[in-house]
């Protein structure tokens, strides 16, 4: 590539959200007809910068250079019209509105004062035939994938004439073939010129599409680097500072229970199918692959959210019907989601209020509430799991993001569950309280309870589980214990290149 | 050590005055006073100890469904369909008597059975068809008061035997306080109860903040919604009794419109229209509210249209001024 | 090239949504087919042209309000207050045409327009501007309304004296022999329907209601679209308004428009409109409207107790919203 003048540059960006420093002097320079990753841990700043650079906030110290010249960006609609675009992670879409007018709202093509909707529709038919993507513009978004939608957003930014466009994590929900349908398009896109900022945490897929890989942590530019000079572990250390190896393993057990879960033929149409496994007492058994790959659709079912359309399930070697949540928690199970804001809380309310909602009936005596009963039961667990709060009577919301996954978990372990299902339990969650999850986890497999946990991590996985079960799409793809297992084969079962051995 | 325990305890009081004085049942109480305040200087009459008590008699049918649609409105629903639901069982319990010859107790428990059922039929067709109930009860309003029409046309079911008629014009003992103001004050004290003390009061809340995730955790959502339904249904079914014997007759159009003095009431105590956010206190206080007003205003021969005026601009100023306050604490 | 194979697999085939669309509108053409039907063979009288000329007189007015409140739920609001608007403007007008005999019709017109749109207005600003809850709002602004109809008149009566001929002749003739009140409501309800097909703020109308986050983000004045929403339901009300005093000769307070709302949202919501926003059309408002409209005729003219009115609005209303939620949630579940 020629030496030529970066298309937008940040110089000195600060941030601040109340009194934390959530960036600190970034620079970066991003040129056109390159794909610059930016990787980092969660609570690293790379959403907060690409959101000041898209326009929803303001910076509080720094510049933005938009082709030398300095720039403000006081919205994401100013942004667009400066050729900048965010696709975002979950796409903002009209559902009932059709996928033409999905991209040009807000300035549909006219005639005189009324919208021309032919003209709009050869217009999109253009756009999505230009990113070789084949969607009807005239059909409503309502029911199109994640990855259409993605596709309808980046056909609206390059109707906008976008030379930068900005992707917040589009792999997160995408299945790999999506996911190798997108890198087709973001190539092409930039061997037009267009200049593309790609946010992941799948270092794979940074290592496949990227040109340049700038790495943040805790708020700070740490380097940039070239994926063919550079290497995984490299970039590990640069977002962690510390060796990949540095994860708390699960100590080793003499031996297992008897299967406590067992699950046989589950299938859900459209979903999942022909899923089977156990879960003894004392064990971890992870269930890993993508997003995507319909890990939580499953627990979901077990869990009575969603309960399956055939198959079994088997508790404690009995057939048991799950209906409903309320059931799952009357068999000994318990669930902590992967949305814990939306699903494991219930944000506005108090903290020992959350953690009994699952066993109202025990903490009151006929209907009555023992609410002093709540309050030692919240102080009690504060005291286990180490949590950072108040008191009982604070609001959940208040609570960072390891401390609220500790109100969910003491939720659930006082339910004192036999089967613990744990749904991405360390996502978002700072590499100290991290530590605390995995500890906590080997310490109730130790007391006997089967663990099902679902995780995309990988280091996670291979520390934690004594066995894993990977999926792709649906689908079971391979078994591997744990002495057995090691990256690249898991990997490449979540990828689909092996088949589950009979 | 001692001087800082000290100064936290100060400062725990200080702030627990604080966390008091910042509760949305406040600003209602503190309307209540000003409006109490008013209605005496509107009229001397006002402070005549018979005369408060039997103007609350008036206000205790709505009060009793206000009572439900708190429980309704926590959990994140919404029943416009109370009224009707009045009309229809008063209608039925009238015909039950008149032309059924079932006896009046018989057909008082008819009547709240009855009440509890079209309750749960609301309660069945949102939870089933997963429909906002704002539509499904604007639909039963009309369903359920068009039956009433059907069973009783345009006429009033009379001949109530004396016993029964004259609820209101009864006291306790000697005392100046009329039996329907006790009914409704026991309730309130029950349902009160029910919401901030047990188990199912907490689950009301639960769902109303949070559907999904009380659901994950275990409570059955659909049922709370169900309960708190039929409750409506319910408390409709005791209205439409307490009306009938006040009016000694019951007719397919009583309590017209009555479903939204009871959402004002329930909004007015403070309890938040998108659910999880509310009390039993600040609904009873609200009813004191409007009844205190109402019948100042009326002793003091202010027009009935004034009354409409000032009922609702009260309502859209309980929204407004707490607004209004967090916005300035803010800055 | 492969990318088109493989991005059609996970979406759901588009073409359901819109024949649900299409279906609900045959749908309810083919029940007022059979209404009609049945009608006639019951009672000769029905199928006559003083009747339907009754029915499209009725709906009018209907059609009209309903017009604006469809375009405030598009946009994920509520107004319950349209029916005292139309009241209040009702008496106002009449009052006014009562002290001033000699003024001109289109006048009186204009006023109530004007009136009705600064009704709206006040909601749009409580909702926009003070964040009040949209039932609330109206449901506050109902009351207020609604005694201001009876401050305005106080207590007497609007008699069919008061009101000018040419406007009462309004209900009465017309070109080709239909009366100028359905002239107006056709007209109205084309130019609603064009503008919420073919301009920016009707577009964008939808957009708020669909996603009003998603709007904000694409540069759409959320707030003055609501606004706008409200103004138009108000002045569309209050048009409706002034046409009642002519087609009814008398505005009596205590029952003008009262309850009407109701009836206004289930010709909405009959009609296909999304109580939850996003989607609807005047069309569909119209075909409700109608809806209503012959099935109280029906039920009036073939002697079946005019009991059975509010019953049946009911039902239709529940038997709507019930079919439209059985075939969503197939569609949900079908993959």
């Amino acid at each position: 590539m020629s030496e030529q003048e970066p298309l937008l540059s940040v110089r000195g960006i600060i941030k601040r959200f109340g009194r934390a420093q959530v960036l600190t002097d970034i620079d970066l320079d991003l040129y056109p007809g390159e794909i610059h990753a930016l990787v980092g841990e969660n609570g690293a700043g790379k959403s907060t910068l690409t959101k000041i650079v898209s326009g929803l906030y303001p910076p509080d110290g720094g510049q933005i250079i938009l082709e030398g010249k300095p720039i403000t960006v006081p919205s994401p609609a100013a942004a667009q019209h400066m050729g900048i675009a965010l696709i975002h992670q979950e796409p903002l879409s009209f559902p009932d509105l059709d996928v033409a007018e999905n991209i040009f709202i807000g300035r549909q093509q006219r005639r005189g004062i009324a919208i021309d909707w032919a003209k709009m529709y050869t217009e999109a038919q253009r756009l999505l035939d230009d990113l070789g993507v084949a969607i009807d513009p005239r059909r409503r978004v309502r029911g199109l994938s994640i990855a259409d939608q993605q596709m309808v957003e980046m056909a609206s930014a390059l109707s906008l004439n976008a030379r930068m466009l900005i992707m917040d994590e589009p792999t997160a929900a995408l299945t790999p073939s999506e996911v190798a349908d997108l890198f087709i398009i973001m190539r092409r896109l930039r061997d037009q010129g267009t200049s593309i900022l790609f946010i992941s945490h799948r270092l794979e897929e940074v290592f496949e599409i990227a040109d340049k890989i700038s790495v943040l942590r805790d708020g700070e530019m740490v380097g940039q680097v070239q994926p063919a000079a550079s290497s995984r572990e490299e970039i590990v250390r640069m977002m962690v500072g510390r060796p990949l190896s540095a994860l708390f393993e699960k100590e080793q057990m003499a031996e297992f229970g008897e299967p406590r879960l067992e699950v046989r033929n589950l299938t859900t149409r459209g979903l999942f199918y022909d899923i089977s496994f156990q879960v003894r007492s004392g064990e971890i058994l992870c269930l890993a692959g993508l997003v995507g790959a319909r890990r939580t659709e499953v627990a979901r079912a077990i869990f009575g959210i969603d309960p399956p359309s055939s198959g079994e399930i088997w508790i404690d070697g009995r057939r048991v019907q799950v209906p409903n949540p309320k059931i799952a928690v009357q068999l000994g199970m318990a669930y902590v989601p992967e949305d814990r804001q939306k699903h494991g809380l219930l944000l506005p309310m108090r903290i020992d209020q959350n953690m009994t909602l699952p066993v109202l009936q025990e903490v009151s005596r006929l209907g009555w509430l023992n609410t002093s009963m709540e309050g030692q039961l919240a102080r009690d667990w504060q005291g286990k799991l180490d949590i950072r709060m108040r008191g009982p009577d604070q609001s959940a919301w208040e609570l960072s993001g390891g401390n609220q996954q500790k109100v969910v978990l003491s939720k659930w372990l006082l339910t004192g569950p036999k089967i613990l299902i744990l749904d991405e339990p360390t996502r978002g969650v700072d590499i100290g309280a991290k530590a605390e999850v995995h500890h906590l986890m080997s310490e109730l497999a130790h007391q006997g309870i089967a663990i099902l946990m679902i995780s995309s991590e990988l280091p996670e996985v291979l520390a934690m589980s004594d066995r894993i079960l990977v999926m792709r799409e649906g689908h079971m793809m391979g078994e591997f214990s744990r002495d057995e297992a090691t990256q690249e084969k898991v990997m490449a079962a979540a990828v689909g290149q092996i088949q589950l051995e009979a | 050590m001692a001087v800082s325990s000290m100064a936290q305890n100060k400062t725990e009081k200080v702030s627990s005055l604080r966390r008091l004085l910042a509760r949305r049942e406040v600003i209602t109480f503190a309307l209540l006073i000003v409006a109490f305040f008013i209605s005496s200087r509107l009229s001397p009459y006002f402070l005549d100890i018979h005369y408060i008590f039997d103007a609350t008699s008036l206000y205790t049918e709505i009060g009793v469904m206000a009572l439900a649609m708190t429980f309704v409105i926590i959990s994140g629903n919404i029943d416009l369909s109370i009224a009707s639901m009045l009309a229809v069982t008063a209608v039925s319990f009238g015909l039950l008597y008149t032309r059924l010859g079932i006896p009046i107790p018989l057909a008082i428990l008819l009547a709240l059975i009855m009440g509890a059922v079209l309750g749960m039929i609301n309660g069945l067709i949102v939870t089933r068809f997963k429909l906002p109930p704002m539509i499904v009860t604007v639909g039963t309003l009309a369903l359920y008061r068009g039956l009433g029409q059907i069973f009783l046309g345009d006429h009033a079911v009379t001949g109530f035997p004396e016993s029964f008629y004259g609820l209101d014009m009864r006291y306790v003992g000697n005392s100046p306080v009329p039996i329907p103001l006790v009914i409704f004050l026991v309730l309130a004290v029950i349902f009160g109860l029910v919401l901030h003390k047990t188990s199912f009061g907490r689950m009301v809340y639960a769902v109303g903040t949070n559907q999904e995730a009380a659901r994950f955790s275990g409570i059955a959502v659909d049922r709370v919604k169900i309960v708190c339904f039929m409750l409506s249904g319910l408390m409709a079914a005791l209205g439409a009794i307490m009306m009938s014997s006040r009016l000694a007759s019951a007719r397919y159009d009583m309590a017209n419109g009555w479903e939204l003095d009871v959402i004002t009431a329930v909004v007015l105590g403070g309890t938040d229209i998108d659910g999880g956010q509310g009390s039993i206190l600040g609904t009873v206080l609200a009813l004191f509210l409007i009844g205190v007003l109402r019948s100042g205003m009326g002793l003091a021969n202010i027009k009935i249209e004034y009354q409409l005026v000032v009922i609702g601009s009260l309502l859209i100023m309980s929204i407004i001024i707490p607004n209004i306050v967090r916005r300035l604490r803010q800055m | 090239m492969t990318s088109q194979a493989q991005t059609m697999n996970t979406s759901r085939p588009s073409n359901v949504a819109t024949i649900l669309a299409k279906f609900r509108e045959t749908g309810i053409l083919i029940f007022l087919a059979v209404l009609v039907i049945i009608a006639t063979l019951v009672e000769r009288r029905f199928f006559s042209l003083h009747n339907f000329e009754n029915i499209l007189l009725d709906i009018s007015i209907l059609a009209i309000v309903a017009a604006g409140e469809t375009m405030v739920i598009i946009s994920r609001n509520i107004d319950i207050s349209v029916g005292s608007s139309l009241g209040l403007c009702a008496i106002v007008v009449g009052l006014m045409f009562k002290f001033n005999p000699g003024v001109p019709i289109i006048v009186g017109l204009f006023l109530g327009v004007l009136l009705g749109a600064v009704l709206g207005s006040v909601n749009g600003t409580l909702v926009t501007q003070f964040r009040v809850p949209p039932l609330i709002a109206t449901l506050g602004t109902l009351s207020i309304y609604r005694g201001l109809v009876f401050l305005s008149s106080g207590g007497r009566q609007v008699d069919p004296n008061d009101i000018p001929p040419d406007l009462i002749a309004m209900a009465r003739v017309g070109p080709l022999g239909i009366p100028w009140i359905v002239i107006v409501a056709l007209l109205i309800s084309v130019l609603v329907g064009l503008f919420l097909r073919y301009t920016h703020l009707g577009r964008d109308i939808y957009a708020v209601g669909g996603n009003p986050v998603a709007a904000r983000l694409r540069g759409i004045g959320v707030n003055r679209v609501v606004f706008l929403t409200y103004l138009f339901a108000g002045a569309l009300a209050g048009l409706a308004g002034v046409l009642y005093a002519g087609r009814y000769g008398t505005v009596n307070p205590a029952d003008a428009g009262v309850g009407f709302e109701l009836t206004v949202i289930a010709a909405t919501v009959i009609g296909g409109t999304n109580i939850l926003g996003g989607s609807g059309t005047i069309l569909g408002t119209v075909l409700g409207s109608l809806l209503l409209g012959v099935l109280g005729n029906v039920l009036a003219i073939t002697n079946v107790s005019g009991f059975y009115q509010k019953f049946a609005q009911g039902l239709v209303i529940l038997l709507a919203v019930i079919i439209d939620a059985i075939i969503h949630n197939q569609l949900q579940s079908r993959r």
